[in-house]
């Protein structure tokens, strides 16, 4: 027994690991805070982040060989996935984007942060002798087809950053300047027509909401205003007891998902979120070297990968509750209440490290 | 592909950049809204979750002398709709569904809508007000499809002697705007007034509004984002209304008004030690029931278009030329100047010359009454004998005693619309109608006519300081209430004054006088004095009182007080276009008095 568990951690980067826990405490204590300690969420995310950390353990043993092999099969089950959820997924608030499995609710865009990365960093030795352009039209190609999937769910959001992985790898693989520029150029040409014939007016609304919240307090503007109230109320230390707080009272809610920061804000106040920075500059840092000091192309660009989708994620989500970015539904990296977001994430970190400690034995 | 590495982590690098940047802009923002903002947004967090809600003071009662109710307040159910965060037509389809159940009329839609516009601090409005039993359960058994339609007890002001009282006390109206604008300038009665829906309008109901409303409270309390009841922090109780009891005698209100029932005109009756009224009474009138749940525009248009102007209040509210009623108090002015005294008489061919002028003033019986004294020409109202006294005493002299008997003067009783009359003078012809005096003027005032102008009450008032010999207090509705003022018990007048004038008037009912036609039927022992003011002033053509036009006919009064060798009560009685005082408004004095004497005993 104590040989598989020094085994296991001879695997693991012992501060990641230990970062990753001083984390997930934290996410605990939030939802807790949030919801209440006896809640059914807080045990049912006490149960996600122990099946988690088994999870990132067992992953942290795979052989990666067989992952990188078999990406075409994992994106096409992917993508797969995302389409059975169009059929027979569960329908929450007028979209769909869940799978219900009974015990968990599988939200499937989610997988494919985690897997198209995987599939185009495969590609990448796969091109190798192609045209650079070539290579980069078909990444774009196999970015956008997931992309359309999950906006029709509708998920703007999740749809988006599923998207950015894709530009992300196309970029740090050396596109050249010029497309760059013909690529902003582009964007900026098809932005006008995205908010005309694209984005459904409840998206356009919460983009309208942001520059004026309180133009609208009812509908869209509600969950700006509450979010600000609630982490303004915050002040230094946080809010004392004195004052009832917003969460408590049902003002603000989803609190335990995807505005979770304002519980953070709210209780802790600023001095609360600089400590909580620094717990995940600490985390995000160490990240970086490790990617950074991967031996094989592929290698760091995956990893480099999962850090910016998990970096994004993570600022978009506070920009968001904290009234800077329009609402959309991007939950609070290991912090917000859910299953499908932590296993994804502690999979990639799983990944990563399996990565860091392997690089010995895979050559470039 | 050598520098493959390089490539790659200057761009990660650059990303990371970029987030840095995006991390700083959130860092501002974080700061902005927790350090520099956090003071507002405190605020705004506790008013988030606080609700203010008023209790309603409960209005005082209003009884009669002998503990009959007369304003009173009946627990009543209305349907309530909590309109916060509404819209207009949510509002609309929620009262649409409603109307299915229950009846919901025109009228109460349009006044819910009403105060929805006007009444911006309210939270919950009153659709349908004091449901009957059948649509209360019936109601009850659907409330599941209202979530935002409550029952409320609330209680409703009722007038259950309606029209006998109408002028008298008035009525409740729903807040209006006007009344909102004078509630808003004011922070202690915006207090005072927070949530109320109601408040006095007309009568005692106006003039004593704020003791008979009290003040209101409100409870704040804690609610969370369902608005669902947290916690109570603060709970200031409303003070209820002082009930009110009144010098008014409701069995002599009912008898008034059946006694002016057929007529325009008014009465007052007053006890005359301490100037409290028993009786007050003005026909046309109204049910102010009509008017405390906002009055149709039907029946206020009825009320409003009638030509007898029944929300006219004849007492206090309209003023009349006194007639020969004035002649008493003359005669005081004359005898206290020594203008005239009980040996001095005159003889009345019919009519008066103003000296040096060939101005001929008639009296009212064409032969004249022959050689009359003081008693005899208050008797058998000599307008001579006043032309006479007058000319000799001069109006300032005449006014200066007329005065003290409160003419042209409020009498200052608690009701909001008095008003003063008028006690011609030089001085006030100037100021008004910036002319001067004529001498004919004088003789017109002497009988009461001309610019004299006196309400009602103001007679009785006047006839009370006679009686009394001294100032009284004002006229006072309210049972053994005094005026805060001192009065002084000095003598207006010599007393052997006021006895001359007390006989006179006691002739009146004698087989000489005027009011004759109860000189054996006097059992109450009234004395008094009858009154005839001209409406319209007949030139060329004599007066026929059977050929002229209702509302062109004079007025008929009344003054008078029983019994003359004990004064107990006094009354003052007017009716419109009623013709001679003698014929219809002394009658109607008589038997109110002669119903006071035999209730009382």
């Amino acid at each position: 027994m104590t040989k598989f568990f020094t085994f296991l951690f001879s695997r693991t980067d012992k501060q990641l690991f230990i970062l990753l826990l001083i984390i997930l405490l934290f996410s605990l204590n939030l939802i807790g805070q949030a919801v209440g300690f006896h809640s059914t969420f807080f045990l049912k995310q006490l149960l996600f982040i122990f099946t988690g950390l088994i999870i990132f353990v067992l992953v942290s043993i795979l052989n990666l060989r067989f992952l990188f092999r078999h990406s075409l099969i994992i994106y096409v089950l992917s993508i797969l996935l995302l389409l059975l959820t169009a059929v027979f997924g569960t329908e929450i608030n007028g979209s769909k984007r869940w799978l219900d499995f009974g015990v968990f609710k599988f939200q499937s865009s989610e997988i494919l942060k985690l897997t198209l990365p995987i599939f185009l960093v495969s590609l990448i030795d796969y091109f190798k002798n192609k045209s650079q352009t070539y290579s980069e039209l078909a990444f774009l190609l196999i970015s956008f087809i997931p992309f359309f999937i999950i906006l029709k769910q509708p998920d703007l959001g999740s749809g988006l950053i599923i998207l950015f992985s894709g530009l992300i790898i196309i970029f740090l693989n050396g596109l050249s300047l010029k497309k760059i520029l013909i690529g902003i150029l582009g964007l900026l040409i098809l932005l006008p027509y995205a908010w005309l014939n694209i984005l459904k007016d409840y998206q356009k609304g919460r983009v309208l909401n942001l520059i004026d919240p309180f133009s609208n307090p009812l509908d869209g503007g509600y969950h700006t205003i509450q979010s600000s109230i609630a982490i303004g109320s915050g002040g230094l230390f946080g809010k004392s007891s004195e004052f009832s707080s917003q969460h408590d009272l049902l003002f603000l809610p989803e609190t335990h998902t995807d505005f979770i920061f304002a519980v953070l804000s709210e209780n802790y106040g600023f001095l609360g979120n600089i400590i909580f920075f620094l717990i995940f500059f600490l985390f995000i840092y160490k990240l970086v070297n490790i990617s950074i000091n991967l031996h094989s192309h592929s290698h760091r660009l995956l990893a480099m990968t999962y850090v910016m989708i998990f970096i994004l994620c993570f600022l978009i989500n506070i920009a968001m509750v904290s009234g800077l970015f329009p609402i959309v539904g991007i939950p609070l990296p290991l912090i917000s209440y859910g299953g499908s977001s932590l296993f994804i994430y502690l999979i990639m970190f799983a990944l990563i490290n399996s990565l860091n400690y392997n690089k010995t034995l895979i050559a470039d | 592909m050598l520098n493959n590495r390089f490539i790659l982590v200057r761009r990660f690098n650059i990303l990371l950049a970029i987030l840095s940047l995006f991390l700083l802009l959130i860092a501002i923002r974080l700061f902005w809204l927790q350090i520099y903002k956090n003071d507002f947004y405190l605020e705004r967090s506790k008013s988030n979750s606080e609700r203010i809600e008023p209790i309603k003071s409960l209005r005082g009662l209003i009884f009669d002398r002998n503990d009959n109710i007369l304003a009173e307040n009946i627990l009543t159910y209305n349907l309530e709709i909590d309109i916060e965060n509404k819209s207009l037509e949510e509002l609309n389809s929620i009262i649409g569904e409603l109307s299915k159940i229950l009846s919901i009329s025109e009228h109460e839609r349009d006044l819910f809508f009403k105060m929805r516009s006007e009444r911006k601090f309210l939270r919950k409005i009153p659709l349908k007000i004091n449901i009957n039993n059948e649509e209360l359960t019936f109601f009850a058994s659907k409330k599941f499809l209202f979530p935002d339609v409550n029952l409320k007890e609330e209680f409703l002001r009722s007038y259950p002697h309606g029209i006998e009282n109408a002028h008298l006390i008035g009525y409740i109206n729903r807040i209006s705007k006007k009344d909102l604008e004078k509630i808003e300038n004011d922070p202690e009665m915006l207090d005072d007034y927070f949530g109320m829906t109601h408040i006095g309008k007309q009568g005692i109901e106006n003039s004593f509004e704020d003791s008979l409303r009290g003040k209101s409270g409100f409870k704040k309390i804690r609610v969370n984002a369902k608005n669902s009841f947290i916690a109570e922090i603060e709970n200031k109780k409303a003070l209820d209304g002082e009930d009110l009891i009144l010098s008014i005698d409701l069995n002599l209100q009912r008898k008034s008004h059946e006694l002016l029932k057929n007529y325009k005109g008014s009465l007052i009756m007053t006890d005359i030690s301490n100037n409290e009224v028993l009786a007050y009474q003005s026909n046309p009138a109204f049910d102010p029931n009509l008017f405390v749940n906002g009055i149709s525009f039907a029946d206020w248009d009825k009320l409003n278009m009638d030509p007898s102007k029944p929300m006219l209040d004849r007492v206090t509210n309209a003023v009349y030329p006194p007639g020969s009623t004035i002649k008493p108090f003359l005669s005081i002015a004359g005898l206290e100047n020594n203008v005239i005294n009980t040996d001095y008489s005159i003889n009345d061919p019919g009519f008066f010359q103003l000296p040096k002028t060939k101005k001929i003033f008639m009296d009212w019986k064409k032969e004249g009454h022959g050689n009359v004294n003081i008693i005899t020409a208050i008797a058998e109202s000599c307008d001579v004998y006043f032309y006479d006294l007058a000319y000799r005493l001069g109006i300032e002299k005449m006014d200066n005693s007329l005065r003290k008997f409160s003419f042209g003067q409020k009498t200052g009783i608690n009701l909001p619309t008095e008003k003063s009359g008028i006690l011609p003078s030089p001085e006030w012809k100037l100021k008004h109608h910036k002319k001067k005096w004529n001498a004919y003027e004088t003789i017109n005032t002497s009988i009461g006519q001309g610019d004299f102008l006196s309400s009602p009450a103001q007679l009785v008032h006047g006839l009370n300081i006679l009686l009394n010999n001294k100032q009284m207090p004002p006229l006072s509705l309210i049972k053994d209430k005094f005026s805060d003022v001192p009065l002084s018990n000095e003598k207006i007048t010599d007393e052997k004054y006021i006895e001359i004038v007390k006989k006179g008037m006691q002739e009146v009912t004698s087989s000489n006088g005027t009011f004759r036609s109860i000189a054996n039927n006097n059992k109450n022992k009234i004395a008094g004095k009858t009154g005839t003011a001209q409406v319209f002033s007949l030139k060329s053509q004599t007066y026929d009182e059977d050929n002229i036009a209702d509302h062109l006919k004079d007025h008929s009064l009344f003054i008078g007080y029983a019994p003359y060798d004990n004064p107990q009560v006094s009354i003052a009685v007017i009716i419109e276009n009623g013709g001679h005082g003698s014929t219809v408004a002394a009658p109607i004095a008589k038997k109110m008095i002669d119903f006071y004497f035999e209730t009382i005993k």
